[in-house]
């Protein structure tokens, strides 16, 4: 009798210790979830965004309505020359309706599977690179996890998430500099769970006044078919060694794009056939031969050179020593 | 005191830059005044709007680009100097140094753009949304337009 | 670990470039803003104040430890300003620009509260920067540094009785202008009502 009385006490014991454990969510998974949600939930809300560059700060503030099928919906209310612009993604094409400039630039919906992949490689690169940490918080009354991320060996966060317990959804959003000035924000406010939007609001419907139409063609060509053609840009080694990925190719004007990313840092390597006039202010750097201009601003660079009648134009976050040693590789 | 000495010195007296004896004055005068009263608090309340005036932050790489710009300075005037000696302290080689820095190229990096530069950097800028997955052209239509296009 | 001003100093007039950083780190708030409010334009305000930090390297071992470093660097960038001032044409601030406003970190504000205040800011810089420069210098010495006049009269060169006429006609520009504004407390307490 005895023992099973001590046998039922271990077990409860075991059963309250692994009850506390429940509640910590495991920040990988919370981040993982939260990712897969993104088109997956109904909400309404107000969304404020805020932007740094340049040393000035940009807000927008728009009301947002999201449909769980995978569509969105953005009415700007702020500020003065952006309010009355209308985004609408139905899922399969994205409406930007400026009345101010008469104009609807149609694209492709934020929601289709080229995008979703590149998403999805993102969140893979963020978690090879990355440190992930979260905590419970709380946000406008909710409980959320705030997931924190980090270079490795790094205190300093580079992004931080509000993740609502409860939906994944992501409530609020904090981008920081790599010492530590904030970059970029963006919360919701006023957030309506339970009302579903009605589907009207995501139809694209065309307004009475007179406007121009611009397609935004987005042309990805596989990586699979890049790699056959030209191995040495999408295999920049310097770049894979500091934890970059190429995710995606695309057609631009003139060229092609080659976006690396390494989960958080971004930077998009153009392959021309003509280079863009530079403006006059740009700087003009000879390294080992060859002349390249560059430019700095806010944290973004520049860098554009043409080498045995290929152009290259590159853009990013990136130390000029290394596009230096890319410069030189690429001969 | 009347009223037009006192309201030409409530600037100074809200800064307290006045002797303690006009300030004295000023201070007796404004308990039966309304109208100069009314006036001190205009001067009070500019300074609290004041408190909402923006504010601006550096961008991140603000002290590094500082840093660089000081190098290539350095780097420069060591170039001018190496000039100034090779071709020796005469007048001439004098001259030629102080041309040789009017002329200098000047290490100015602004954000200017031409028309089809700027898309390719709305390109880089979209790339910001990808984490995410919520669409803002917005808010990259008011980022870009900081890119003056020059001519 | 902070170090003292004084020894900062001390070692960037030796040429240590790395000291001088931390020094710019603790004025880049206040030159990039000086030179924002006397300018009035944002766009290469931050280009301007690091040409100030600059031409502030470059010509440190003139500066004797007898006066305040912040002074000194202080007329270096107005200096450089006022030779900005007469280089080119002041552009006037094109109304499309995106609007600006401080927000403390942990506050958040509602969109309507936020769509009031950003217009409030708005209309204060264009309230200043309609100032000739000269009340403008003052103004802003006087409101965002809190100089004494003794220290304005000293950085611009300027009798003290001239600062305190031209800080008088400021004023009473800005009152004109802004009277009918509501301050950014009335703005929070009629949202809270």
């Amino acid at each position: 009798m005895k023992r099973f009385l001590i046998l039922v006490f271990i077990l409860i014991l075991i059963l309250e210790i692994s009850s506390v454990f429940a509640e910590e969510k495991n920040p990988v998974e919370v981040l993982s979830s939260a990712w897969e949600s993104e088109g997956r939930i109904n909400f309404i809300a107000t969304e404020t965004n805020g932007m740094y560059m340049g040393g000035r700060l940009n807000i927008t503030v728009s009301k947002v309505f999201a449909l769980a099928t995978g569509k969105f919906r953005r009415e700007y209310l702020f500020p003065s020359f952006l309010a009355g612009d209308l985004l609408i993604d139905d899922g399969h094409s994205s409406y930007y309706y400026q009345p101010g400039r008469g104009l609807l630039t149609v694209g492709p919906s934020l929601y289709d599977p080229q995008h979703r992949d590149i998403h999805r490689k993102l969140l893979e690169l963020i978690m090879k690179n990355y440190d992930i940490s979260g905590q419970p918080d709380k946000f406008l009354g909710r409980d959320v996890t705030k997931i924190c991320i980090s270079p490795k060996n790094s205190k300093n966060i580079l992004l931080a998430l509000w993740i609502d317990n409860q939906t994944y959804l992501i409530l609020k959003r904090e981008r920081y500099s790599p010492d530590g000035k904030l970059q970029e924000y963006s919360f919701y406010t006023d957030i309506d769970f339970t009302t579903i939007p009605n589907e009207r609001l995501f139809v694209w419907i065309k307004p009475r006044r007179d406007f121009r139409t611009v397609e935004r063609r987005e042309k990805f060509i596989p990586l699979e078919e890049t790699k056959r053609k030209d191995t040495t840009l999408i295999n920049l080694s310097l770049l894979q060694e500091k934890g970059y990925e190429c995710i995606s190719v695309k057609e631009v004007p003139r060229g092609i794009a080659y976006h690396f990313s390494d989960g958080i840092n971004n930077i998009m390597f153009f392959d021309l056939q003509n280079l863009p006039p530079m403006p006059p202010s740009v700087r003009r750097i000879t390294t080992d031969g060859i002349v390249y201009s560059y430019w700095q601003f806010d944290g973004m660079s520049g860098f554009a050179w043409s080498y045995n009648g290929r152009r290259f134009l590159i853009i990013g976050v990136i130390e000029r020593d290394i596009i230096e040693k890319i410069i030189k590789r690429l001969r | 005191m009347r009223c037009n000495e006192v309201k030409r010195l409530l600037s100074a007296y809200f800064d307290r830059e006045l002797p303690a004896d006009k300030s004295i004055e000023i201070k007796e005068h404004l308990r039966s005044c309304r109208s100069c009263a009314k006036e001190l608090e205009s001067i009070e309340k500019i300074h609290r709007l004041m408190g909402a005036f923006p504010i601006l932050e550096a961008g991140p790489y603000f002290e590094s680009q500082i840093i660089e710009r000081i190098e290539s300075e350095k780097r420069k005037r060591r170039f001018s100097l190496g000039l100034k000696l090779a071709i020796g302290f005469a007048l001439c080689g004098l001259m030629l140094f102080l041309i040789t820095l009017r002329y200098l190229p000047s290490e100015n990096v602004t954000l200017e753009t031409t028309p089809v530069l700027n898309t390719y950097i709305q390109e880089y800028i979209e790339t910001y949304s990808g984490h995410i997955g919520r669409s803002n052209p917005g808010l990259i239509v008011s980022v870009s337009s900081l890119g003056e296009t020059s001519r | 670990m902070e170090e003292k001003e004084e020894l900062l100093v001390e070692k960037a007039k030796k040429g240590d470039v790395l000291a001088f950083s931390e020094l710019v780190r603790k004025y880049e708030r206040y030159v990039l803003n000086l030179v924002y409010r006397t300018l009035g334009r944002s766009e290469d305000a931050e280009d301007i104040a690091q040409e100030a930090f600059v031409k502030a390297f470059l010509n440190i071992k003139k500066f004797k430890e007898e006066s305040k470093f912040s002074t000194w660097l202080s007329k270096i960038v107005i200096n450089l300003c006022m030779d900005k001032i007469r280089e080119k044409a002041n552009r006037e601030e094109n109304l499309e620009e995106g609007m600006w406003l401080t927000i403390p970190q942990s506050s958040y504000y509602s969109p309507e509260e936020t769509v009031e205040r950003l217009e409030i800011q708005e209309r204060i810089k264009k309230a200043v920067m309609s100032l000739p420069e000269d009340l403008r210098m003052v103004f802003v010495l006087r409101e965002f540094e809190d100089l004494s006049y003794q220290e304005i009269s000293e950085m611009l060169d300027i009798p003290i009785g001239t600062v305190e006429s031209r800080l008088y006609r400021a004023r009473m520009k800005l009152r004109s202008l802004l009277k009918d504004l509501k301050t950014l407390e009335e703005v929070t307490e009629k949202s809270e009502m």
